[in-house]
């Protein structure tokens, strides 16, 4: 037997293949089923708000928190990847806020989010928001264990935000269009991205939201059923 | 981005394996991602190299399967490769998925995670008793 190795010169036996079939993402996985065992032990109800950076995210977090905060004890993680803007508007409610700075990593992770839930008295929390890092593509591939997962997308990103990006629409129970009072001036047919989500998931529920003006907000609520 | 984590996982695992079987170095390291995974292969080589550096990773030779994407269709059956329909929308993303078939929503049946395949391993053998 040949080795290009500098080091040693392999003699007959030296080298090994080892057969290991080990799942990359498995690691993930396992640590979201754990999180979401953790939330189901304290009886907290954690959704995940994934979509592009701009798109509304925290905005939708903002209103929701704003009209949900009385009925339900809240809490907030926000996944960003170095500010603290995010976190200080949903403070803002008076709910407690986690804040996780992802350095230069494009999504949150279910270890990100395992060491946030350490830094929340879940026994004190009926509802958790987690924010996403402002991402289209990468949230997908990484569940967190939340029982929910929202996209919202909005209509400032143009008409092929959704065939573009299918996959996180797969994934998700619930996508909010938002800022359709843009759509005119953007050009964009809200039914034709209504359309183009129910392609890709049929189970979808879709709301259309102005996060602005609070218009729709209460359709989420609805949808989301809190 | 997210293909620095799973380089990392990547790392991470055949280090560990390569230390449980007692590796010197490690020659070649087998992947297979799939089609319908979101991860690219040329990225994932990029950060696996950067991270197996000063490592007994270090050198090893990054060898990438493409595990085909498959489709499952809950309508008629259907069980196979996907196909790419003629929107130019698609062919610079991802492929549809949608049964070729029947057009029906397809489920995923295989192509969407990545798997540490295997390692080759250089050992040095034990001299004397």
């Amino acid at each position: 037997m040949k080795s290009t190795s500098d080091v040693v010169v392999a003699e007959e036996g030296e080298v090994f293949d080892i057969e290991l079939e080990e799942s990359l993402l498995e690691a993930n996985r396992r640590l979201a089923e754990q999180n979401r065992a953790l939330l189901d032990r304290y009886g907290v109800r954690a959704i995940d708000v994934m979509g592009s950076v701009g798109a509304g995210k925290t905005s939708l977090i903002s209103c929701l928190v704003e009209r949900l905060k009385d009925r339900y004890r809240v809490a907030y993680v926000a996944g960003d990847l170095t500010t603290t803007i995010d976190a200080d508007a949903i403070a803002r409610h008076g709910v407690p806020v986690v804040q996780i700075n992802t350095g230069k990593e494009c999504h949150l992770d279910a270890n990100l989010v395992a060491k946030a839930l350490r830094r929340l008295d879940l026994a004190s929390l009926d509802l958790l928001f987690i924010e996403n890092v402002g991402n289209l593509i990468c949230p997908a591939e990484f569940p967190l264990g939340a029982h929910q997962r929202v996209v919202v997308v909005s209509v400032a990103e143009g008409p092929y935000v959704v065939v573009k990006h299918p996959y996180i629409f797969m994934e998700a129970d619930l996508a909010v269009i938002n800022k359709v009072d843009l759509a005119a001036t953007m050009g964009v047919d809200v039914g034709k991205l209504e359309a183009d989500i129910r392609a890709v998931n049929p189970a979808i529920e879709v709301v259309h939201t102005c996060c602005r003006t609070g218009e729709g907000v209460e359709d989420v609520i609805k949808a989301l059923g809190l | 981005m997210h293909e620095l984590t799973v380089a990392k996982a990547l790392f991470d695992l055949a280090l560990r394996a390569a230390e449980r079987e007692g590796a010197e170095r490690v020659l070649e390291v087998r992947v297979a991602v799939g089609e319908l995974s979101l991860v690219n292969p040329e990225q994932l080589a990029f950060w696996f190299k950067e991270l197996a550096r000063g490592t007994i990773l270090e050198g090893a030779e990054l060898v990438v399967e493409r595990e085909p994407g498959e489709l499952e269709c809950p309508e008629c059956g259907y069980h196979g490769r996907v196909s790419v329909p003629d929107d130019p929308a698609y062919h610079f993303v991802l492929p549809t998925l949608r049964c070729p078939r029947c057009g029906a929503i397809g489920k995923i049946a295989r192509g969407r995670d990545c798997v540490l395949r295997s390692l080759r391993i250089l050992k040095r053998q034990e001299k004397g008793a």
